[in-house]
């Protein structure tokens, strides 16, 4: 498996210098558009950030509405939400219930720095250190005396009111966790000389919502507030901690959840007389096993990206077991599996995620599993059906079509829905022998499957030939640093950005493929913490 | 706790078996001896049950309430009993107030009850006989017919329960159990038919009944999906083996000369215990359905209906003294050589299961004399027909 | 196993009017967790016993919460009931109504006094005078089967239906919000707050965790969060990477990835590591063994015979005027409950056999003792002066039996003879029988 030239060049890299943009000659390209952006906090974020300050005994009861996705991308929609009071009250009263567990009293003396001098009275210093050391985290950078001075004020005034120190400390800390400077991410700039760019606490900020979705930790903070992130080996530094840590995973996570859409899981349905072995556990696990499967090849293993499509190694629950129709260790409720070389089962392609969540309820698609390769790994947009389409054909039960292969012929027969159906459905069709719960067959309706097909020129004449052919292809590791660099910077992509995107892809390629090394280029990168400001604004 | 398996060689074990059955998968008519699992998934008592009952000469049997009633005839008799022995619930009815749920000897019910009787029950012929005459381990009883005409269908079990209310389908027993049969894994049973040449005809396998360790897993039409892990108990005491045959895609067993399983019913644990034990079961491409059965211990047997039939005999409809007078009456097996008497009747019971993988975990104290070790370890594999 | 006698024991008779009594003094446990400090009446007091520190009246007796539905009304009166409800909602008279206590008789109400309330202690003041505490409202009282403090006899029993009888009220110890103490058999462990158990390594020297990385994986670090404050016995140990982690008493806390639910305990299987165990598990006595049977794993003999207790099944007392508390299970109590499951006593002494214990024999802790019991032997026999009497082990003083019918180590079939819901007989959960148990060759105990 080892690729002796790419390891030595990995080596070579680690021993010049942390990251691989120390000892190079030429310039990094500059992206295109970096006008600051502004991005309300996720449920994930929230939950991360204050799991990360308050601990994971509190309960955080966060369910926020749904981002619009645009572009592909969550993320992208993120940067342009509009706050509705209805949205607002979902923040305020999960703020009110964190902030009541905070000082409540089997809590408190280990969540608060400090006690106050009298319980039924105001103590400005002691709620001084607690919100200014939470603001701090919650704000992303100190607080300002003018704003602490604010906060300390709404805990005195509650807590006179009340004769409870602890209620006005609840009030002020609910004020902060409503505050927009903590509920959005604004980038602020400053002025360096002649150039623009964000400010250290901001460039935190990025980068630990890209690696770790979720707001700076003490240890980021602090080397922003002391100018360590303004050096590149510092930031480096900072860098390659955050990808070290354990939390590396709740970003990739994040990051892959959205790559793949898996929200849809949310709102997929199988006919349970087609496919009585796709429960509801099913579906949540065939969800996870795609999440862990890649956070361990690309985290904990930190292999080739490109092998994720070819990986005989997996994870399964006893209940996936029926739908792969192995086996599975059951005294955990996760197990490591591997199928064996000639199994057909290999790679993303071949998981039930993929396979059930672009088919219909209850039959495969051919069209919607090639869209789905085309679109989320290749990046390339197929065009919607007319708005007249007949559907007829495809869908009449006494069809004399046996097999998908056979009914979908139509759309390569027909010269208005050959030129996209040529792009979708020779891929699809490599994959029917998966049914639409991604069970394995070898026959459809009694007559044999055939799962040849091109890929852009590369013929294959079943799945794992398609899977290679997808290894193998160009821009499999270039759509996914593109999604990567637009969920970095939460906007859509555009032609200004080519130099440094052709940039990425080399530092991708040179890497071996590694996800990590990508997501270190990016978090690296002068471009990423770079700013301007439009002529209008 | 040592015996937990190793991440690598449960996935090594795992993978080899999944390979055999991809070789099977794809490549038909390989000879290779193959292993067939099962997890069982449904129970019902074995026999005739009509709506109207006519398998009961006075109908359903009297419950304990009305035997109650009838023991002591008059409202005062009743209170006085009552008051005298905090009578709970009709079963304080011994001559100093025993409760004859445990001790059903003490008193004889005096309304009439009705032993079932019909012509037809599913079940095996356990005695070797075709007309139930006495021989030298079995005492004279009547025989079934069974729905397919096989004669000597032995199954005096029936005789006792069938009349009950509870016993019968639909009956309290009859629907708590199967609802506890899916959702508790003390009372997961499996099968593992090992050196199967021809799931159709196959004049010698193995096969091993044991305790399964795994849930159920329900669509969500209610019917079980086939194609699970099944992990088989380490606990000698609930594995049995023996040999059989499979005849026109129908596993039928020799016998298990024991068979002990835990069970859990109407949330009472306790144990079935068979002597002389077969299955008969038509396979399928996704499991099994047919007959299991043997000579259940009537002291043995007493003592589970006791605790889950007698504890709630109101809403079970059985009146235990003549419940245990009437397992001594239709007892057809084991003869105790002191008396003659029989002490163990005949059962059987309608089951169903689908096919799952069974893996037998480590152990080194986990011998099974008889049982062939499959040559893989952990999970052969079953062939599935995947339907598209 | 067949004839058994009387004579085929080796039986310690003796007569009990020279013996001493046996159910000895509890031995303090060096109380682990620092307790909440919070306003406490001046004749409330603290008492160490087998599972923790507990609230007691001023005689160090352990106090209870009852089964009261209403805050601060209690619904255990001195009324004496004359009619019992079975599970199918059949009312009848109880007979020998006279001999039948009140529930107070069984539980009485923890009494104030002249005190004054302090903050979570209240006063209720009941219709028939007594002042009674309550501790958040809860009415609270002690238990007749607790005959000395440090004991916790009554405490949580679940009968049929999942009904508990009193529960004893833990003085609220003091752990960060990723903690919480879990009662496994007869264990107090350490777990997180979703009951994850927590582990320590005899790796880890005070205050620094040799757990890297690589291992983090398997043992994962119970994190403490960024406003995460040492308080006591909790400290906070800053790993190689930085990240924080919790400590008690200085001992880095883990939970083990393999554990997917509250009340596993994998990690044990794995040398040199422990659960963290909130208070010393009582010593089990020497001859006892484990046994797996179809429910788990419970306590048996040295022959491997599951040990059973005779109990009340229902609950403690009522407000709609049937008593369903039926007092079947101290001596004293009417023997017919004991006798309805085996005929008569003659053959209930046949059908349950005690657990006998040696001259030698010494309890551990309040968890196994060992009472007297009289000849011929039942749970409810009053114990007169000159009587013979048997020494019999039992758990939190109810003596132990093991079931004529179970002929193998491990089996269940005892659990739960009993009458509807009013009786039960039980077997004891040995899933927290935590570290090495030596048992006997030749018992399957796994």
């Amino acid at each position: 498996m080892k690729k002796p030239v790419l390891w030595g060049a990995a080596f070579a890299l680690l021993l010049a210098g942390v990251a691989p943009l120390a000892g190079k000659t030429v310039p990094e390209p500059k992206l295109g558009d970096v006008s600051p952006m502004m991005r309300l906090i996720t449920s994930e974020q929230y939950v991360n950030t204050l799991q990360s300050i308050f601990g994971a005994g509190l309960e955080y009861r966060v369910q926020f509405a749904p981002i619009q996705r645009v572009d592909g991308l969550l993320a992208v929609g993120a940067t342009s939400t509009v706050m509705t009071s209805g949205a607002f009250d979902q923040f305020d009263s999960a703020a009110r219930s964190i902030a009541a567990q905070v000082v409540d009293a089997r809590r408190r003396d280990f969540l608060l720095p400090c006690k106050p001098a009298k319980q039924n009275a105001a103590d400005d210093t002691c709620a001084g250190a607690f919100l200014g050391g939470t603001g701090r985290l919650l704000f992303r950078r100190s607080l300002t005396s003018d704003e602490l001075g604010a906060y300390v004020h709404i805990a005195h005034d509650s807590a006179e009111a009340a004769h409870d120190f602890y209620t006005g400390l609840s009030n002020a800390l609910t004020s902060l966790l409503v505050a927009p400077e903590f509920l959005y991410a604004t980038q602020p700039i400053t002025k360096a000389g002649n150039e623009l760019k964000l400010t250290s606490y901001a460039k935190a900020t990025r980068a630990s919502l890209l690696l770790w979705n979720a707001y700076p930790d003490e240890d980021l903070l602090a080397a922003a507030e002391s100018g360590a992130l303004n050096t590149s080996a510092d930031l480096a530094r900072q860098v390659d901690r955050m990808l070290n840590s354990p939390k590396l995973e709740q970003g990739v996570r994040n990051f892959f959840d959205d790559m793949l859409v898996f929200e849809d899981f949310d709102t997929l349905s199988k006919d349970g007389t087609f496919y009585p072995a796709f429960t509801t556990k099913v579906r949540v696990d065939a969800k996870e096993q795609t999440l862990r499967t890649i956070i361990d090849h690309v985290v904990s293993q930190n292999r080739d990206y490109r092998d994720l499509f070819t990986t005989r190694k997996t994870f399964l629950t006893l209940d996936l077991g029926s739908i792969y129709g192995v086996p599975v260790r059951t005294d955990t409720a996760w197990t490591p599996y591997e199928f064996p070389p000639d199994s057909p089962r290999a790679g993303i392609l071949t998981h039930a995620s993929f396979l059930a969540l672009h088919s219909h309820p209850a039959r495969s698609s051919a069209t919607r599993r090639g869209k789905a390769l085309r679109e989320l790994f290749l990046c390339q947009k197929v065009p919607p059906p007319p708005p007249n389409v007949n559907f007829g054909a495809l869908e009449d039960p006494k069809s004399p079509f046996h097999t998908t292969r056979e009914r979908v012929n139509f759309h390569l027969q027909n010269p208005v829905c050959a030129g996209c159906h040529r792009i979708m459905d020779p891929i699809g069709l490599a994959l029917e022998n998966f049914d639409g719960a991604g069970q394995y067959r070898t026959t459809e309706q009694g007559a044999a499957i055939d799962a040849s097909g091109t890929l852009d020129g590369a013929s294959f004449k079943d799945v794992a030939g398609l899977s290679k052919a997808l290894h193998d292809h160009p821009q499999l590791p270039r759509c996914l640093v593109r999604r990567m660099t637009s969920y970095a910077l939460g906007r859509t992509l555009n032609k200004d950005d080519d130099g440094w995107l052709q940039y990425a892809d080399g530092q991708f390629s040179t890497s071996g493929y590694r996800v990590k090394d990508l997501l270190r280029t990016i978090a690296t990168s002068p471009s990423f913490y770079a700013a301007s400001v439009k002529a209008d604004q | 706790m040592k015996n937990s398996l190793n991440l690598s060689d449960v996935t090594r074990a795992v993978c080899l078996p999944a390979l055999v059955g991809g070789v099977l998968l794809l490549a038909s008519g390989v000879a290779q001896a193959e292993t067939i699992g099962l997890v069982l998934t449904t129970w019902h008592n074995s026999g005739t049950f009509t709506d109207d009952a006519k398998e009961c000469a006075h109908g359903i049997n009297p419950d304990a309430r009305e035997n109650f009633r009838a023991q002591f005839k008059t409202k005062e008799e009743q209170d006085e009993a009552m008051r005298k022995y905090a009578s709970a619930g009709y079963v304080l009815r011994g001559p100093n107030g025993e409760s004859v749920n445990y001790s059903p000897w003490l008193v004889k019910d005096t309304l009439p009850w009705s032993d079932a009787d019909a012509k037809v029950s599913k079940g095996l012929n356990l005695s070797g006989t075709l007309d139930g005459h006495a021989t030298a381990n079995t005492c004279t009883h009547k025989t079934f017919v069974s729905p397919e005409g096989e004669q000597g269908i032995d199954n005096q079990m029936y005789r006792s329960m069938g009349c009950i209310r509870g016993m019968r389908p639909g009956g309290t027993l009859d629907t708590f159990y199967l609802g506890e049969i899916a959702s508790k894994t003390i009372n997961r049973w499996v099968v593992e038919i090992t050196g199967v040449d021809d799931a159709a005809n196959d004049d010698h396998v193995e096969v091993t009944l044991a305790q399964g360790q795994d849930k159920l897993v329900q669509d969500s039409t209610g019917k079980f999906v086939p194609g699970l892990t099944q992990r088989m108990t380490t606990n000698k005491d609930y594995i049995a083996h023996t040999t059989g045959r499979i005849v026109d895609h129908v596993l039928i067993t020799d016998a298990f000369p024991v068979v002990r399983m835990p069970t859990e019913q109407l949330d009472e644990p306790a144990e079935w215990e068979f002597k002389d034990f077969r299955l008969k079961v038509k396979l399928t491409d996704t499991g099994a359905t047919g007959v299991l059965g043997g000579y259940q211990d009537i002291q043995k047997f007493y003592r589970l209906f006791a605790k889950v039939v007698g504890q709630h005999h109101v809403s079970m409809g059985a009146s235990p003294p003549s419940a245990y007078e009437s397992l001594l009456r239709n007892a057809d097996g084991f003869k105790d050589p002191a008396t003659g008497q029989c002490t163990a009747l005949s059962s059987a019971y309608d089951v169903d299961f689908v096919r799952a993988f069974i893996v037998r975990e480590p152990d080194e104290k986990n011998h099974i004399a008889a049982a062939p070790q499959p040559s893989v370890k952990g999970a052969p594999n079953t062939r599935l027909a995947l339907k598209n | 196993m067949s004839g058994f006698s009387l004579a085929s024991f080796k039986l310690q008779v003796r007569h009990a009017g020279v013996g001493l009594l046996l159910a000895m003094t509890a031995t303090p446990v060096h109380a682990q967790l620092a307790m909440v400090d919070e306003p406490r009446p001046a004749n409330i007091r603290l008492q160490t016993t087998d599972e923790g520190v507990v609230f007691a009246d001023s005689r160090g007796m352990t106090l209870y919460f009852g089964d009261d539905s209403k805050p601060g009304v209690s619904s255990c009166t001195s009324k004496v009931y004359r009619q019992g409800v079975t599970g199918n909602g059949d009312l009848y008279d109880l007979a020998n109504y006279d001999r039948v206590p009140s529930c107070i008789e069984k539980w009485p109400p923890a009494q104030a006094g002249d005190a004054k309330p302090a903050g979570p202690w209240t006063i209720i003041e009941r219709p028939d005078g007594i002042r009674q505490w309550a501790y958040r409202s809860r009415p609270i009282y002690t238990s007749i089967k607790d005959d000395k403090p440090g004991v916790a006899n009554a405490g949580a029993i679940s009968g049929r239906g999942g009904r508990t009888r009193g529960q004893a009220v833990f003085a609220p110890v003091i752990v960060p919000p990723e903690v919480r103490v879990e009662t496994l058999g007869v264990s107090r462990i350490l777990a997180s707050s979703e009951g994850r158990t927590l582990y320590v390594s005899e790796k880890d020297a005070v205050g620094k965790s040799a757990c890297d990385a690589k291992c983090a994986t398997v043992w994962q670090p119970l994190a403490a969060p960024a406003a995460a404050t040492a308080k006591g016995d909790w400290s906070i140990v800053v790993r190689s990477d930085r990240t924080k982690q919790w400590a008690f008493k200085g001992k880095p806390l883990y939970t083990y990835s393999e554990d997917d639910n509250a009340g596993e305990v994998r990690g044990e299987a794995n040398p040199g590591w422990t659960v963290a165990m909130a208070y010393s598990k009582p010593k089990l006595p020497a001859f006892m063994t484990v046994q797996a049977t179809a429910l788990g794993k419970r306590y048996a003999d040295a022959n491997g015979k599951t040990m059973y207790y005779f109990t009340c099944g229902s609950k403690l007392n009522t407000d709609d005027g049937i008593e369903r508390s039926l007092a079947c299970d101290d001596p004293g109590d009417k023997s017919l409950w004991w006798t309805t499951d085996c005929t008569n006593e003659k053959n209930c002494a046949d059908t349950w056999r005690p657990v006998l214990a040696d001259e030698q024999a010494k309890p551990e802790g309040s968890t196994w003792t060992i009472v007297e019991m009289p000849l011929p032997w039942s749970p409810v026999r009053t114990l007169n002066s000159d009587q013979l009497s048997i020494r019999v082990w039992a758990y939190k003083g109810r003596p132990l039996f093991t079931y004529k019918f179970e002929d193998r180590p491990g089996m269940i079939e005892g659990q739960r003879i009993g009458i509807y819901t009013l009786t039960d007989w039980l077997s004891i959960s040995a899933e927290g029988e935590i570290g090495p148990t030596k048992v006997k060759a030749g018992i399957a105990s796994r």
